[in-house]
């Protein structure tokens, strides 16, 4: 039975983020290493050891599959970081961030154009 | 032949937005989107793909209700951000009334020695190992100076109703001064019930003091968790409560139960005597790591998985019970059930983030010691003082409140900063508790990995999640019912043998 396993990871298509999340993830159950390929300074090879009994011997297709994932995630917190720091700001902040008109507009003026609609 | 680009992926034009949440992936291929505010969705793994990648058509089926529960949004995105921000503050709405559960641990003294025992009680006798009035008097005024409009005054020991002279003159104190304050107060004392006499009961009916006690199951296991002098504990809480029920009405006693090594094998036992002693709610607790259960050895003597699988063979037959017409709810589901059913915040400390260790709950120990929660001055109980934030006669209200010490633990629990939290789909369920951290991996961040809060945690949320997507009507009707306080469904067959 395998007691190691060693997969390889092209730094030109997965982030460093997702690689050591993914790593992160998978240290409950295993001794994880990085080191780099000494021949590409773009490849790192990660290194699997059971902490205890057999290492899974599905191992190297659970990291993939991980590490995906994990550039999903990178990805969508980068799409959405905006938008949830805007909400958290909206949700705790005195006034209005998103329609300051709402709160400090003067009806008078109409600067939503309601009147204009009649 | 034209050649793939993968570094510059044609960009699809933005027909909707994403709005923020986090995702696990489940069986089947298939995968849960849970959002900020705790709005769930089940998605195949195709539709996913198409979903995040930005080209889900508007005509798939799953379109509507990602929009109707924000996950996405088409159009002016205002509407959306107003909505998802209200429901963020009503879900942190725990943070606007500051520390409003306040614990005065009057003595250590105890008539129980169980083995499990978290705060290191001392044999009964000793008046060194009880609350003086002057540290009382102190206690209660930094109670007050707590902005929350609610307090709930919580006496516990130790065996507290040991010292009942001592609980009836903070519980005047308090009255007295609320005359002024005008806070709405609520005392609850948690009680063995052994030393629960008629002229207690007097007292406890006319202040309208709730009782909290501890049954661990029938008689046999009760009395081997928690021995006391004569092996009549259980027969004690039978009797008293009883008596108690008489005295102060039916629903202003509770339990709750602790998990030893020899509970593990008794789910279905353990559920029915709380059925047969007429409760209508159970709290399935795993052993603390703290005090006596630690020395005594009891606190490592199963894994996690174990008390998983007590756990959901528990929950089944508390189903079966509701099923067949007899109402009994599980509290730490029910909990979890209206993070994932409603909008509105549970005030559990331990299920929140930032975790409620001082901000939402503080203890007043016996010496004065503050503790920003009682696994705190459990700690200190084995001279571990990391988490103790002051003392009542040493410190001001701003020392204790505002000190560093709570600074760090409060930042310490906010899970969207926590590695393995921040991204974890379950994070508004959760919570971060840095002080079980700080005991059992040395540092109150954690390795989630190897944590037992957290697999705790993940394996009773991927357990309610599936029993809500069962198919099962009458679950789904039943854990609504438990998150939301409307009357249980009604009974399908006869109650279970």
């Amino acid at each position: 039975m395998t007691d190691e396993v060693a997969v390889t990871v092209d730094t030109t298509l997965h982030s460093r983020r997702a690689i050591f999340e993914a790593c992160y993830k998978l240290t409950g159950q295993n001794f994880v290493t990085l080191t780099r390929d000494p021949g590409n300074p773009n490849l790192v090879v990660i290194g699997f050891r059971a902490r205890k009994d057999a290492l899974d011997p599905s191992i190297a297709g659970i990291f993939a599959n991980e590490l995906i994932d994990q550039e999903i995630r990178g990805a969508l917190d980068r799409e959405m970081a905006p938008i949830r720091e805007l909400i958290v700001a909206q949700a705790f902040a005195e006034g209005n961030l998103l329609d300051s008109l709402r709160e400090d507009g003067d009806y008078s003026e109409d600067p939503l154009g309601i009147g204009q609609l009649r | 032949m034209a050649s793939a680009n993968f570094a510059e992926p044609p960009a699809p034009a933005p027909a909707y937005r994403l709005l923020p949440f986090r995702f696990e992936r489940w069986k089947k291929r298939e995968v849960l989107l849970v959002n900020d505010v705790g709005d769930s969705a089940f998605l195949d793994a195709p539709t996913f793909y198409a979903l995040v990648g930005h080209c889900l058509s508007v005509a798939s089926p799953g379109y509507l209700e990602l929009k109707s529960k924000l996950f996405l949004t088409d159009g002016d995105p205002t509407v959306a951000i107003d909505l998802l921000a209200t429901r963020y503050r009503t879900n942190k709405s725990f943070l606007s009334g500051f520390t409003g559960l306040h614990l005065f641990v009057i003595t250590l003294r105890c008539d129980h020695s169980c083995p499990y025992c978290q705060v290191s009680r001392v044999k009964d006798g000793g008046s060194r190992w009880d609350m003086s009035p002057e540290t009382a008097e102190r206690a209660i005024d930094l109670m007050f100076r707590s902005p929350s409009p609610t307090l709930k005054v919580e006496f516990q020991g130790g065996e507290p109703l040991l010292r009942f002279d001592l609980i009836r003159s903070i519980v005047e104190r308090i009255l007295e001064r609320n005359r002024t304050e005008g806070r709405q107060i609520e005392f609850v004392i948690a009680t063995n019930l052994a030393p629960l006499d008629d002229e207690m009961l007097a007292y406890l009916k006319d202040r309208s003091i709730l009782l909290s006690t501890s049954l661990d199951g029938p008689a046999p296991l009760h009395d081997a968790n928690r021995p006391r002098p004569g092996r009549d504990s259980h027969a004690l809480v039978e009797k008293n409560l009883a008596r108690a029920r008489e005295a102060l009405g039916h629903d202003r006693i509770s339990a709750l139960m602790t998990t030893t090594e020899r509970s593990l094998a008794q789910p279905r036992e353990i559920v029915d005597e709380y059925v047969r002693l007429g409760f209508d709610s159970i709290f399935l607790r795993s052993i603390s790591p703290y005090g006596f259960a630690v020395r005594t050895g009891a606190a490592a003597r199963y894994q996690t998985s174990h008390f998983l699988d007590f756990y959901r063979a528990a929950l089944d037959r508390i189903i079966e019970w509701n099923r067949r017409g007899t109402p009994i709810r599980e509290v730490y589901s029910q909990i979890l059930l209206s993070k994932i059913l409603t909008p509105f915040a549970t005030h559990y400390v331990d299920l929140q983030s930032p975790g409620g260790a001082g901000i939402g709950a503080v203890v007043y120990n016996y010496e004065g010691d503050v503790y920003a929660s009682d696994e705190a001055r459990m700690l200190a109980e084995m001279g571990d003082f990391t988490f103790r934030l002051g003392n009542v006669h040493r410190n001001t209200y701003e020392e204790i409140f505002g000190g560093e010490t709570l600074r760090s633990l409060v930042a310490s629990s906010v899970l969207e900063g926590l590695p393995g939290c921040n991204r974890c789909a379950f994070l508004p369920f959760c919570g971060g508790d840095p002080i079980f951290h700080h005991r059992t991996q040395g540092d109150p961040i954690g390795h989630r990995p190897t944590s037992a809060f957290c697999a705790k945690n993940m394996g009773i949320l991927r357990h309610l999640f599936e029993r809500l997507r069962s198919g099962d009507r009458f679950v789904v009707d039943l854990f609504t019912s438990w998150a939301t306080g409307v009357p249980a469904p009604r009974c399908e067959e006869e109650a279970p043998v």
